[in-house]
């Protein structure tokens, strides 16, 4: 069963469509589908944000489903800096975690170690053990920043 | 306080997609509209989603070169814009041919590349209006004017007056005398903000003289080794003037009548017709020569036109003067590719190359250069390269004195690399600093793509 999504960007009159499979489809993977579809990937040196067509809010997270038959408004910005223009990471890279989400016990965020009563050998430890941690998560991050060393369509 | 508002959606910090709005007491000018010459489709084009094109009153386009001009189809046909778009007459007929062109180009690569189709663009130009040098245009209260801004047949500095504020827009300028175009002028009336170009900085031109025999000296001299000659055009502008040079050289050697120098463009061809119809529009050295020898200089005597490679037999020595300019495709990157292994071989690049292009690519000499229909196959580069600038922009010394003759208050400049654009910021920081903090200071601004600039101007005088 084939599924839309409706889109125009900000500056267009007329919509364009994005089709799948399934219920919904998420920011990320609209996203990548929008940049293909335009041939957005002979330069994507910008920033990409979606917005809600009736109250322009963005989608700030790339894991919220979109349902079905919705019609979003497609933003095409210029990067912070220039060759810092994130669209890229929507060709090779992976979701972004997103850290405004609320983080209960269950999203694996380390919780704050309590060093009191612990000896020299126990506070390295653990401090170590909180390195590796935060090491793991930037590494994931890094792997969402992966250069893209993109040829022409 | 009412606030002067400036918005670069393209070529603020870059050469290409050139698109800029200036905004004074709710009305809204939009300068330029162009597309990046390095990218293709939707990503060459200004950053128009990050403004309501629909608020726009007045469109004007400098000239027509596509960084200037290529997106107003797009504009005008799937955006909201609901504005009066006016240019100058030579640019208007250029425009129709060289969007053709640029429609047709763009669809041979990929059809889904397409911004617009030919359909937009004739539905979109009995849409523009024309403009004369030296006239008026009143609209709903904004005013502008035309003026000669030299660099390509048609291209036009902008002064446009909004409620009392005055700004003038050069679009690409010259400041020297060439063959067939006047220099810009200098508006009798001061304006308030000056939109000038950047493009090459604090860098400085050889005399005219001196580069005309660099380069038929160059030519000649690879000539003679057997070697061909290639130069990379953008099919008009520049062109024009490179081949009124060639076209007198060869007048003047005899030993060179039994080599050919062909101009691969069919377009240019097609466009001759319109500078042979506005040689008015060209300085008094032209029109003392048509006068006077009641020929037209655009028709050319040693110079052949060649309408594809396949009717090209390339069994000697030869000039080719070919599009495009930047080496992005067709007929100037086959022949690139043809001829890039034998080191008696000339490139000789004459304009400017814009980031990201094979243009400023082959400039770093690599040795080797990617084959366009096949990047994976790499081909060996022996032919020189050599760079003499034709580019009709202004250098350091040109633009400087334009803008101490122009004498604005406030300096917004676009149209340039980062780094050039840059260095000559410090230069007319430096310039004018000894009226800094007086009532004289000049300020000076460099703004990215889509960063506000306000600029608040006390005691302007209302016109009535
Ligand atoms: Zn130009």
């Amino acid at each position: 069963m084939s599924s839309t999504i409706f889109y125009r960007f900000r500056s267009q009159k007329d919509l364009s469509r994005v089709q799948f499979d399934g219920t919904g489809i998420t920011v990320f993977d609209l996203k990548r589908e929008i940049i293909l579809q335009n041939k957005l990937n002979s330069n994507l040196d910008f920033v990409l944000t979606l917005l809600h067509s009736d109250t322009n809010e963005p989608y700030d997270d790339d894991n919220t489903v979109i349902p079905r038959s919705s019609s979003v408004i497609a933003r095409r910005s210029p990067p912070m800096k220039k060759g810092r223009g994130t669209a890229g990471r929507y060709l090779v890279g992976k979701p972004r975690i997103n850290r405004t989400a609320p983080s209960g016990p269950t999203t694996g965020a380390p919780a704050p170690t309590n060093l009191t009563g612990l000896s020299e050998e126990e506070r390295i430890q653990s401090m170590f053990n909180q390195q590796s941690q935060n090491w793991q998560q930037h590494q994931e991050e890094l792997s969402t920043h992966t250069p893209v060393h993109y040829s022409k369509a | 306080m009412d606030q002067f508002r400036f918005f670069c959606l393209g070529g603020g910090n870059e050469v290409g997609r050139s698109s800029h709005i200036i905004q004074f007491k709710g009305k809204t000018v939009m300068l330029d509209a162009g597309v990046h010459p390095a990218f293709q489709g939707m990503a060459s084009l200004p950053f128009y989603d990050e403004f309501d094109l629909g608020t726009v009153d007045v469109l004007l386009i400098s000239h027509f070169h596509l960084d200037h001009a290529a997106s107003l189809p797009y504009v005008m046909q799937k955006t909201n814009f609901k504005g009066r778009v006016f240019m100058t007459h030579p640019t208007k007929a250029i425009y129709r041919w060289l969007l053709n062109d640029f429609v047709r180009v763009t669809a041979i690569d990929d059809d889904s590349n397409q911004l617009y189709s030919d359909k937009d663009l004739k539905d979109s130009f009995d849409r523009i209006e024309t403009i004369d040098f030296h006239s008026t245009i009143e609209i709903d209260g904004i005013r502008f004017t035309a003026y000669q801004a030299g660099h390509v047949l048609g291209a036009a500095m902008f002064f446009i007056e909004i409620a009392g504020i005055k700004v003038l827009f050069t679009g690409d300028f010259s400041r020297e005398e060439d063959r067939h175009l006047s220099v810009a002028e200098v508006p009798p009336v001061r304006p308030d903000v000056l939109i000038t170009e950047s493009t090459f900085g604090t860098a400085t031109h050889e005399p005219r003289e001196e580069k005309e025999k660099k380069l038929t000296t160059m030519i000649h001299s690879t000539l003679a080794n057997g070697g061909r000659v290639l130069m990379p055009v953008f099919a008009l502008g520049r062109a024009q003037e490179l081949l009124l040079i060639l076209d007198e050289y060869w007048s003047q050697h005899q030993d060179l009548e039994n080599i050919k120098v062909y101009y691969a463009s069919d377009l240019a061809r097609k466009c001759l017709a319109v500078y042979q119809t506005y040689i008015n529009m060209m300085n008094e050295n032209i029109r003392k020569k048509f006068r006077d020898t009641n020929k037209n200089p655009f028709q050319f005597q040693y110079i052949k036109n060649i309408k594809n490679l396949s009717k090209f037999d390339d069994f000697q020595p030869s000039v080719v003067v070919a599009s495009p300019g930047m080496l992005q495709n067709g007929v100037s990157r086959a022949l690139l590719e043809k001829w890039a292994p034998d080191p008696r071989n000339t490139l000789i690049m004459t304009g400017y190359s814009v980031e990201g292009t094979m243009a400023k690519e082959i400039l770093l000499e690599p040795t080797e250069i990617p084959s366009q229909q096949n990047p994976d196959v790499l081909i060996p580069r022996r032919m020189t390269v050599e760079e003499i600038s034709f580019a009709a922009h202004v250098d350091y010394e040109q633009n400087s004195k334009f803008i101490e003759l122009v004498n604005p208050k406030t300096i917004v400049l676009v149209h340039g690399e980062s780094n050039p654009m840059g260095r000559l910021k410090s230069a007319l920081l430096s310039k004018y600093s000894k009226y800094k903090n007086t009532p004289d200071e000049v300020k000076v601004y460099n703004p990215r793509n889509c960063e506000d600039l306000l600029v608040e101007f006390k005691g302007i005088k209302i016109a009535k």
